[in-house]
């Protein structure tokens, strides 16, 4: 729990330090007081101590830095790593927070940290800001953006919108810079941050000031004020809004309305010590007004009191801009002399600093004050605007630029994403078609397999029948021949033989042979008796024709017992009804016999092979006993003949044994439910 | 003296020649009776002597075979034919059947159908005994031979009673008449068939059993 709310507490931390980072354009006056418990953080928080020289800072710093190294690569350390690359930029110890800073980057693209990602961004942004560096700081708040944008964070996103909206302000490109302030302002109003949007309004008022949208920009800066008032935070803030108001009506030529304002702003006797330099640009800014108004009270002393106190603070864009009044008030009032030493200076300073505005400005006062050097001056400023808006130019290309080439980069990802979605589900249209063509082909297999098996069975019913029907057709011949001898028997020879008997016994005879003769006679009546025991015999024969499966099986046995010479039993219990079994059973029956028998033949060197058929309980029993050599029942268990008869009795769910004992024979035993293997009735 | 007239049909002219010589024997033992002798070989020609009788010329005894050719048209295909003829036509004729059919059914059917006046079958018959069958025929019928008399006798103390067609079945199981055929034979569909042979089982005791035991207890029993 400790470690979870620690984390909470350091994101908490780093979103203050980075609040800081991000109010650079405006104060440094908010001092965190968070401190974290452990020597990384006191080491920041002593890095940070102003009243700590220069380099004590950075060696603290430094320490924080080489601790933070050995912690394991986290989130925490990340966010440690962005404090230091922070406090490096504040430190202004430039190659000290590029190396933090691409450190934290790599970090954060290990760990996958996008918040981390971002701030690396905007602490690069800051950076390069601040060295004027601006298609670059421009660049990294715009990827800061991005980041922000995907986790959601309205406020950040705001904020890099706005830090963009001023280096487009900062380059001219007004409308630019107006649309990104309009994306800005609805994410401050969603984080609730009036300060924000406060700040979002001020710059709308100066940016439609530039663009001479008077009404426009004193409208966004009353709204401005509208919600400074609504925070807590006045600060100097109000008089900053006054001022930027008072130049609207400057650049109006409503210079009252302008003193006015600025009255307003001056009243604040505080400003003195809030903000010195401000308080010294309102009075300057009043006293251009005046002088414009023509005015010419306290003037120039008005100028003066303002760049005493900006040459104090050693403000040098505020001097310059001071000489430059100065210079135009005595280019009215004819000390031409003295406005152009005085525009000269502000010319030589603004170059110093590299103030391409003020520059231009003051060659344009030169250019029409100093007569004899005007065209000069003039070709020098026109050469100078020209590079300007050629860079100017430049660096709003590399803006779209970064801006296009980023929206065609989300655009291919887009595309690529819809394409990956498409390729998605058409790949799975297509694996549930084929795995569906796959089943329906199984299936169809499947059907045909047991069709197959269907048409086997009924073929092997067929070839049962047949076999059946020869068998019954010879012994149909065999009994119709016998029928015939038997008939011929009793009809024919027996008649004659009676007649023959009779017609003797009337003769009258009575040799010496009379007994002789009378025992003659009384043997032929046995002999007509033997012969007519014969003939019903020979038709008694045709009761078997109901066993006629065994007849067949019998067959089956005589002449394979010709091949090994063995004797055979068939018997066959009377309670085995074979008309009521299934002829599939009984060709399956015939083939699982063959096989045994087969196997006998070829391997058992059998003497006797016993075949018993039995009902025991509703199961029908056989069983096929050889005396033979035998084998072992692990080793020869899975021939293919053995195999063959195990799936015939599977067929009809019945169970097979086979028992073998070495050099005394082989029993095989199948089981079968009758009810399995009765015939259906055929409809 | 009586002159008997005497007919005997039989298709072996070996045993015509010999109840001939029977009844020669007998007449020229006893002088009161003189016989008048005819003879036919087959149904045809029998039936024909027997159309031949009138009150004038009347037919005293037949010796009749069963086993005979048929008739041409069909209509007499046996000796027992003959004689239901005979006994339709001719109430006075003593019919004296002699067949080497032995079994129990055709001597039974025979009984039935013909009651003939003396029944000998030809296994049991030796001359002595044909003379003292003629006697009797001729003096105090009915003569019957040895196996008639024991299948009587049997019939008598069974009390077993089975109807006509049950014999039949019987009789043609016997013989090896197959199932399917039988319906043609019997006045029977299959089922019936079936019916009747489980009853029969039944009566004979054989449940259970296959129709090889019903063919042999019926026969023991004396009904084929």
């Amino acid at each position: 729990m400790s470690i979870v709310k620690f984390k909470i507490l350091c994101f908490y931390l780093s979103i203050i330090y980075l609040f800081i980072g991000c109010n650079l354009k405006s104060t440094d006056n908010n001092k965190t007081v968070f401190y974290k418990p452990d020597s990384i953080s006191i080491w920041i928080k002593q890095s940070k101590d102003k009243t700590l020289g220069l380099d004590d800072r950075k060696k603290y710093l430094l320490n924080s830095y080489n601790y933070n190294n050995k912690e394991i690569n986290d989130s925490i350390k990340n966010r440690n790593l962005l404090k230091i690359a922070f406090e490096a930029y504040k430190l202004k110890d430039t190659s000290f927070f590029k190396k933090v800073n691409s450190e934290a980057y790599k970090l954060s693209q290990q760990i996958q940290d996008t918040f981390g990602i971002a701030d690396v961004h905007w602490n690069f942004g800051n950076f390069f800001a601040n060295k004027e560096n601006l298609d670059s700081a421009f660049y990294h708040y715009y990827k800061a953006n991005e980041c922000y944008k995907i986790i959601h964070h309205d406020y950040y996103s705001g904020k890099m919108l706005y830090n963009m909206a001023i280096i487009q302000k900062d380059i001219q490109d007004y409308t630019g810079s107006e649309i990104l302030i309009f994306q800005a302002i609805p994410k401050f109003k969603s984080s609730k941050r009036d300060i924000n949007i406060y700040r979002c309004y001020n710059l709308l008022g100066i940016v439609n000031n530039e663009l001479d949208n008077y009404d426009k920009a004193v409208y966004y800066l009353n709204i401005a004020l509208e919600y400074l008032n609504k925070t807590d935070k006045r600060n100097v803030y109000k008089e900053m809004s006054l001022n930027n108001i008072s130049l609207v009506y400057q650049k109006q030529g409503k210079h009252k309305e302008a003193i006015k304002n600025l009255d307003k702003a001056l009243k604040n006797d505080s400003l003195k010590f809030k903000n010195i330099s401000l308080y010294a640009k309102l009075i300057d800014n009043k006293a251009y007004n005046k002088f414009l108004d023509g005015d010419t009270v306290n003037l120039p002393l008005e100028f003066y009191r303002s760049l005493k106190i900006r040459d104090s603070l050693h403000y040098i864009s505020g001097i310059v801009i001071s000489k430059l009044h100065l210079g135009e008030f005595y280019a009215k009032y004819n000390d031409t002399l003295r406005a152009i030493t005085n525009i000269t200076e502000a010319y030589k300073l603004a170059k110093s600093v590299n103030n391409n505005r003020d520059k231009l400005a003051a060659l344009k006062l030169l250019s029409k004050i100093d007569k004899t050097n005007a065209n000069r001056y003039l070709k020098k400023h026109i050469a100078l605007n020209d590079s300007l808006h050629a860079e100017e130019r430049k660096i709003r290309n590399k803006f779209t630029r970064i801006q296009y080439e980023t929206d065609e980069y989300i655009q291919e990802t887009q595309q690529l994403s819809k394409q990956k979605r498409w390729i998605t589900i058409i790949g799975f249209f297509i694996i549930a078609i084929i795995s569906l063509l796959y089943y329906i082909k199984r299936q169809q297999s499947k059907n045909k397999e047991l069709l197959l098996e269907k048409e086997q069975q009924k073929a092997n019913e067929e070839i049962y029948e047949l076999i059946l029907d020869q068998n019954n057709k010879m012994k149909e011949g065999r009994t119709q021949e016998r029928h015939r001898i038997s008939e011929e028997l009793h009809d024919g020879v027996l008649g004659k033989l009676f007649g023959t008997r009779m017609g003797l016994g009337f003769l009258n005879f009575n040799g010496k042979d009379k007994k002789k003769y009378d025992s003659y006679i009384d043997e032929m009546q046995g002999i007509e008796n033997d012969i007519r025991i014969i003939s019903h015999e020979l038709k008694n024969e045709t009761l078997t024709h109901e066993y006629d499966f065994i007849s067949l099986l019998e067959s089956l046995l005589e002449k394979q017992s010709e091949i090994s010479k063995f004797e055979f039993k068939l018997i066959c219990k009377d309670s085995v009804i074979w008309d009521e079994i299934s002829n599939h059973f009984k060709i399956n029956i015939y083939r699982i016999i063959q096989e045994a028998i087969h196997n006998i033949n070829k391997y058992a060197k059998a003497s006797l092979v016993e075949i018993t058929f039995l009902i025991n309980n509703d199961m029908l029993n056989l069983v096929i006993k050889d005396v033979g050599v035998g084998f072992e029942t692990n080793k020869i268990y899975s021939g293919i003949g053995l195999n063959n008869m195990k799936s015939r009795v599977n067929k009809f769910n019945g169970n097979l044994q086979i028992d073998s004992i070495k050099n005394k024979g082989t029993n095989i035993s199948i089981e079968v439910e009758l009810k399995e293997i009765r015939k259906h009735e055929n409809i | 003296m009586k002159i008997y007239n005497v007919l005997i049909i039989d298709d072996h002219p070996l045993i015509s020649e010999a109840y001939k010589s029977a009844l020669l024997h007998v007449s020229s033992n006893d002088k009161l009776i003189e016989f008048k002798i005819d003879i036919a070989n087959n149904c045809d020609f029998g039936f024909e002597k027997i159309k031949e009788v009138t009150p004038n010329k009347k037919l005293d005894i037949v010796f009749l075979d069963i086993k005979l050719p048929p008739s041409k048209d069909g209509k007499i295909l046996s000796g027992e034919d003959l004689g239901i003829k005979i006994n339709q036509l001719l109430l006075d004729t003593k019919i004296i059947i002699s067949t080497t059919f032995n079994d129990n059914y055709r001597i039974h059917n025979i009984l039935e159908n013909i009651n003939p006046d003396g029944f000998l079958i030809k296994n049991d018959l030796t001359p002595n005994e044909l003379v003292v069958a003629i006697k009797a025929v001729i003096y105090d019928p009915p003569y019957y031979s040895k196996t008639v008399i024991k299948l009587l006798r049997k019939q008598v103390s069974r009390g077993l009673i089975i109807d006509k067609i049950d014999r039949q079945l019987l009789y043609q199981l016997s013989i090896g008449t197959k199932m399917k055929d039988l319906p043609d034979i019997l006045p029977l569909s299959i089922a019936g068939i079936e019916k009747r042979k489980r009853h029969l089982k039944e009566i004979f005791e054989v449940e259970k059993q296959g129709d090889k035991d019903l063919i042999l207890k019926a026969k023991e029993k004396g009904f084929i």
